[in-house]
């Protein structure tokens, strides 16, 4: 039983209501259902299973009120504390849950090994992003694709070359980085429907060439908590479809 | 007195051969005198009087071995446990620091304090540092100059509205916010000295204009640890006056 309330629920755009502040003993989570920024937020609460409530907002046509939980209106933020308390940016939402819903922790309580988990992720995720957004931005214009999806292979050689073991946690199980990076994997994977050429195989994601990564996607994928913040692969590949042509259907499959 | 040692040391460059490991005990800063993000580290070492060893590198002709420190070659770079532990980044090195030295720690101990000090970091340099970074890069070019001036006021305009009392802590004392958001202000400072035509003031920098700023920079200039972290004004602009010319300026005044 997942403890997100609400994640297919519709988006919320700008003319609709201002929501009541969170119940005492939920936290919110505000989301979009195929931001992979606003999963990590979604998958550390699932871990914890803290009882959460998700709203989801449309971000081309952001409610004016959503400015005043994200002065960026991104996604996601978290608003706990009977609305009191608000936190924004998706690598800091889960080392606050993690401080505090102690139980079960998921970062290193070392604080060297902290540290580098949080490295490692920034310089994984920053490299994978880059490159995939590149490679999305480029998908329209076919004389810079090639070149896009030669750096994406390449941040993907590194992120191979990272994972030393099983996990990015450096132990037998996932952690912080595992389940942050997941995501924007998973979004590579969806893609790798969609665009000719693709560097990365959809056929045991992401091929041959990332056997470490290929092992390690699989795990993740199975995890039912991790399961339970994403979307089925059939509706995200339409609706990533629908946003690189630039007119995203933030509702799609509901 | 100072604790940190070498901080006006010569820039070590390509070719020079490695530092031999830090010593039990000791950490080592590897800096450049006049890099806003490395000063961030020497001030933390500084208020928490941690006896810190400073390596300046010359960072338009990096030695080889400095890149097994910083992946990216870039400084502040951290070391200690007798060269075994690395951490890297402006913003994670103080927190580390803090982790690591509690008796000393700056960064409020409440979840929620703590977070929104990383956010309000996060969010006053989104702004400061590429606006300055525009004007810098600009300054070579002066008919291109007064268009970058704009998102230097409109940073600064923030950041006073930002400033709710005496310091970005929230408290009497200045804290993680204060400590490492300061260099970057001081750097737009030395730009007053460089440029007659800069719109703001060197005189109760940043002047009128930004009353609870001006008490601000002033307050944090005057502290010992933060200055013992700092390069003179003169220095400052001296070596910003060598980077106009296309001279090196990484031993400026040494």
């Amino acid at each position: 039983m997942s403890v997100l309330s609400g994640l297919n629920t519709k988006v919320v755009k700008n003319g609709d209501p201002a929501p009541a502040p969170p119940a005492s003993g939920t936290i919110r989570i505000y989301n979009m259902r195929y931001c992979p920024w606003a999963q990590r937020a979604l998958i550390f609460a699932s871990l914890k299973k803290i009882p959460t409530e998700v709203i989801n907002i449309h971000l081309d046509q952001k409610p004016d009120w959503f400015f005043t939980k994200h002065y960026k209106g991104q996604v996601p933020a978290l608003e706990h504390d009977e609305g009191k308390k608000i936190v924004i940016e998706s690598a800091v939402i889960p080392e606050y849950l993690d401080d505090i819903y102690p139980e079960p922790r998921i970062i290193p309580t070392d604080h060297y090994e902290k540290v580098q988990q949080k490295l490692l992720l920034d310089r994984i995720s920053g490299q994978l992003s880059s490159a995939f957004y590149g490679v999305v931005q480029a998908a329209k214009i076919s004389d810079l694709l090639k070149e896009k999806l030669v750096e994406l292979a390449k941040a993907y050689d590194t992120a191979e070359e990272l994972l030393t073991g099983d996990f990015y946690s450096g132990t037998s199980k996932p952690g912080f980085v595992d389940y942050l990076i997941y995501p924007n994997i998973q979004r590579a994977f969806w893609t790798s429907h969609i665009i000719k050429d693709f560097p990365l195989k959809v056929e045991s994601f992401p091929g041959p060439n990332y056997p470490k990564l290929s092992k390690w996607y699989k795990r993740l994928d199975s995890i039912p908590e991790v399961i339970a913040t994403s979307q089925p692969t059939e509706t995200a590949v339409e609706f990533f479809k629908s946003w690189i042509i630039g007119a995203p259907n933030f509702d799609y499959g509901l | 007195m100072s604790v940190l040692e070498g901080i006006n040391s010569k820039a070590l460059k390509t070719g020079d051969l490695p530092p031999p490991s830090p010593s039990p005990n000791t950490f080592r800063i590897y800096s450049m005198r006049f890099c806003p993000a490395a000063q961030r580290a020497l001030i933390y070492a500084s208020v928490k009087k941690i006896p810190s060893e400073v390596i300046n590198i010359n960072l338009q002709q990096k030695p080889d071995w400095y890149f097994t420190k910083n992946y990216k070659g870039q400084v502040p770079t951290l070391e200690h446990a007798e060269g075994k532990k690395l951490v890297i980044e402006s913003a994670v090195i103080p927190e580390y620091l803090d982790d690591i030295f509690p008796e000393t720690k700056i960064l409020p101990s409440d979840p929620y304090e703590k977070v929104q000090q990383k956010l309000l970091l996060e969010r006053l340099s989104d702004q400061l540092t590429p606006a300055f970074g525009r004007v810098f890069r600009a300054i070579k070019n002066p008919e291109e100059l007064k268009e970058k001036f704009e998102s230097i006021l409109k940073a600064f305009e923030e950041a006073e509205s930002l400033l709710e009392g005496a310091f970005y802590s929230g408290t009497s004392s200045p804290g993680f916010v204060d400590y490492l958001i300061y260099p970057s202000f001081q750097r737009v400072y030395w730009l007053t000295f460089l440029l007659e035509i800069f719109p703001l003031p060197s005189d109760n920098f940043p002047g009128p204009g930004y009353p609870k700023l001006s008490q601000w920079f002033k307050a944090i200039t005057a502290i010992p640890e933060v200055a013992a972290a700092s390069q003179s004004t003169e220095n400052g602009v001296g070596s910003c006056k060598e980077y106009m010319k296309g001279l090196p300026y990484f031993d400026y005044g040494l």
